[in-house]
């Protein structure tokens, strides 16, 4: 298919040879009052809730009353990888995450392959937890990709909320195929 | 095939049902005014983002060559296709490589472009749709009516009976969350047991050699990280030179296309887990013809957000299968005569020429210019109706000759007065199906002025 390469290659040179100087911008996105705020409602407004804490102990009472319920729970801590089966995957209640970068403007936290413990796990667990530093929160995406560099990872990405889709006459029902519900724990250390 | 405003005639049939379409559309448009005004930097986002676009179109032989430069670092594997046949093909191969026979697919235009799902399955290959919508329209044997929202068209009982024929729901529930949890269950298996999975591309990142593809519903991870084998489809025009240029395009994209700040995902795919292959397909179809007319290669700026659809007051009233291609709407009024004159001749015509779809891109297509533009080619080239052909040049012969004009109004005035039936006959006056006649004015406008003006 090289064939195809050069013939399309070929053709751009030939549709676009006129112009190309370099190419600069720049944009100073919106910065909040209180960007803690801010993403606390933009977490919300996805459909998804915040608690605030101010040590790990909120969390770690949180996942202790989850395992007391009977839930099947996996709390992914630094580093850790899951090498589980398909099977198994698919059938986790709550999936406890790190997140890095936190979006103000639209709720969304950056997760990195590194710290998910497997690409499904954020995906087919029912309820998603994921833990935010508060000073990771940035304004807005702008900041958030100068502070991230998405090559540090194989794969990453923003989640913003619970799954969702209005595909049906427009109404709104969260949880379409990934996580119904989604939380997010910020801390303040 | 039918015209566009033959189509869309079955379609306002339905005046009730045109009325919801119509509404609920609009909806979606207020929605995007909502977000665009939280941001007091929104205009100079969409500016922005056009003149990335257009830096990018500039310069696409170099980001293209920068992005699989990267990518294959990466250890991803890159095809390029020169027309749908051969991304068919390349998608094919892949799979009977494999021994795949299931495969899952999140939201693509592309694919559907190329007509893949029928290809493959001819094939004898099984491909589950996972988009929500997707899904409904594909056990309905329909296509999407709207890029974003691809059963906009289908009210809840529809949704409830295919759902009930295939799904064997219960008859009669149209309860939406009813509907989409029985949708999930049953869309979780085909993740669960597909081989490979194909998503399109929003964005690929010639800097890092990183593909970038947006959903609410989580449809496209789920199938790309349970599969063995990820194929994404993409077009020349999605490169962008860098990841800090996501920023520009992330913020735009969902905010212009339903309103939300952001997409629930927005995954970063830069190389395959361990053991696993990702493909990426490179795909021009017509892509580098349209970049060489000036007229018209500012349409691959497209970011496919469909705001021009929720806003355009003729998609909302005839419906996305009134246009008779796989991207309706204005933006797919202008792309679809690159790909075949003859059979979307008539779509540049669908339009009031009103400019809002130009006005809300965010990549600033100027959509209404091009509707235009693409009418004196088509006319020109010979692609006119018969009737616009006769119409359009009796009125440049009567509109050339002033004596023959006064004379042409003075007898229609007199026919509308005094034989109405034959201008008000619907079989013959083909622009007075959907209007009214206006009373006729006892003198012309140059009578008047010359009565009332002239010394």
């Amino acid at each position: 298919m090289n064939m195809a390469r050069d013939k399309i290659l070929d053709e751009i040179k030939t549709a676009t040879s006129s112009n190309r100087q370099a190419f600069t911008y720049h944009i100073s996105g919106i910065s909040y009052a209180d960007k803690t705020r801010t993403f606390i409602q933009g977490v919300e407004a996805n459909g998804g809730s915040v608690f605030q804490t101010k040590d790990k102990t909120a969390i770690e009472n949180f996942i202790h009353a989850e395992r007391d319920a009977g839930k099947n729970i996996q709390y992914i801590t630094s580093g850790q990888k899951l090498d589980c089966a398909l099977e198994t995957l698919y059938h986790i209640d709550t999936a406890v995450i790190t997140g890095g970068i936190a979006v103000a403007e639209n709720g969304a936290v950056w997760v990195s392959e590194k710290d998910m413990g497997h690409r499904l796990l954020p995906f087919t667990c029912k309820q998603l937890v994921l833990i935010v530093e508060e000073k990771n929160i940035v304004h807005n995406l702008h900041e958030a990709y100068a502070a991230i560099n998405i090559t540090d990872t194989n794969y990453g990405v923003f989640i913003a909320g619970p799954s969702k889709t209005a595909d049906i006459e427009q109404s709104l029902v969260i949880g379409a195929h990934g996580p119904l519900n989604h939380f997010v724990f910020i801390i303040n250390l | 095939m039918a015209e566009h405003s033959h189509n869309a005639a079955a379609f306002i049939a339905d005046e009730a049902r045109t009325n919801w379409h119509d509404e609920t559309l609009w909806m979606v448009r207020a929605k995007r005014d909502k977000a665009a005004l939280q941001l007091p930097e929104w205009e100079q986002l969409r500016q922005t983002a056009s003149a990335i676009k257009e830096h990018t179109l500039n310069n696409l032989d170099t980001y293209l060559i920068a992005f699989e430069k990267k990518a294959l670092a990466n250890g991803v594997h890159i095809h390029w296709a020169y027309n749908s046949e051969e991304h068919n093909s390349i998608v094919y191969a892949l799979l009977q490589k494999s021994g795949v026979t299931k495969v899952v697919k999140s939201k693509s235009m592309l694919t559907e472009e190329c007509n893949l799902n029928e290809y493959l399955l001819h094939k004898g290959i099984q491909v589950t749709d996972t988009d929500l919508g997707e899904r409904i329209v594909q056990l309905r044997n329909e296509a999407p009516s709207h890029i974003v929202l691809p059963a906009i068209h289908l009210k809840k009982e529809d949704v409830s009976d295919t759902f009930h024929q295939h799904l064997h729901t219960e008859k009669g529930n149209t309860d939406a969350l009813y509907l989409t949890r029985q949708a999930r269950v049953h869309l979780r298996n085909h993740f669960y047991e597909s081989e490979a999975a194909l998503t399109g591309v929003n964005f690929a990142v010639a800097e890092t050699g990183s593909i970038v593809v947006c959903t609410n519903e989580g449809n496209a991870d789920l199938g790309v990280h349970t599969a063995k084998i990820h194929i994404a489809s993409m077009g020349i025009e999605k490169v962008i030179p860098e990841a800090k240029d996501l920023g520009v395009f992330l913020r735009l994209l969902a905010r212009s296309a339903t309103g939300q700040a952001v997409t629930t995902y927005s995954s970063h795919f830069n190389s395959p887990m361990p053991g696993r292959e990702m493909h990426v397909i490179i795909l021009n179809n017509k892509r580098t013809e349209q970049l060489a007319n000036p007229d018209f290669s500012n349409s691959l700026k497209c970011i496919r957000c469909a705001a021009c659809f929720n806003t355009c007051p003729v998609y909302r009233r005839s419906g996305g299968h009134s246009y008779h291609t796989v991207i309706a709407g204005p933006i797919g009024s202008i792309l679809a005569p690159n790909l075949d004159k003859k059979a979307n001749a008539d779509l540049p015509f669908a339009s009031t020429l009103c400019g809002s779809c130009s006005n809300v891109c965010p990549v600033k297509i100027d959509i209404h210019i091009q509707l235009w533009k693409w009418r004196q080619v088509l006319m020109k080239e010979g692609y006119g109706t018969l009737p616009k052909k006769i119409s359009m040049k009796g009125m440049g012969w009567i509109l050339s000759h002033p004596r023959l004009y006064r004379f042409a109004g003075t007898v229609a005035r007199w026919m509308m007065r005094n034989m109405p039936f034959v201008i008000n006959n619907k079989r013959w006056n083909i622009w007075y199906r959907q209007r009214n006649m206006p009373a006729p004015p006892a003198q012309s406008f140059k009578q008047w002025h010359q009565k009332n003006h002239s010394k």
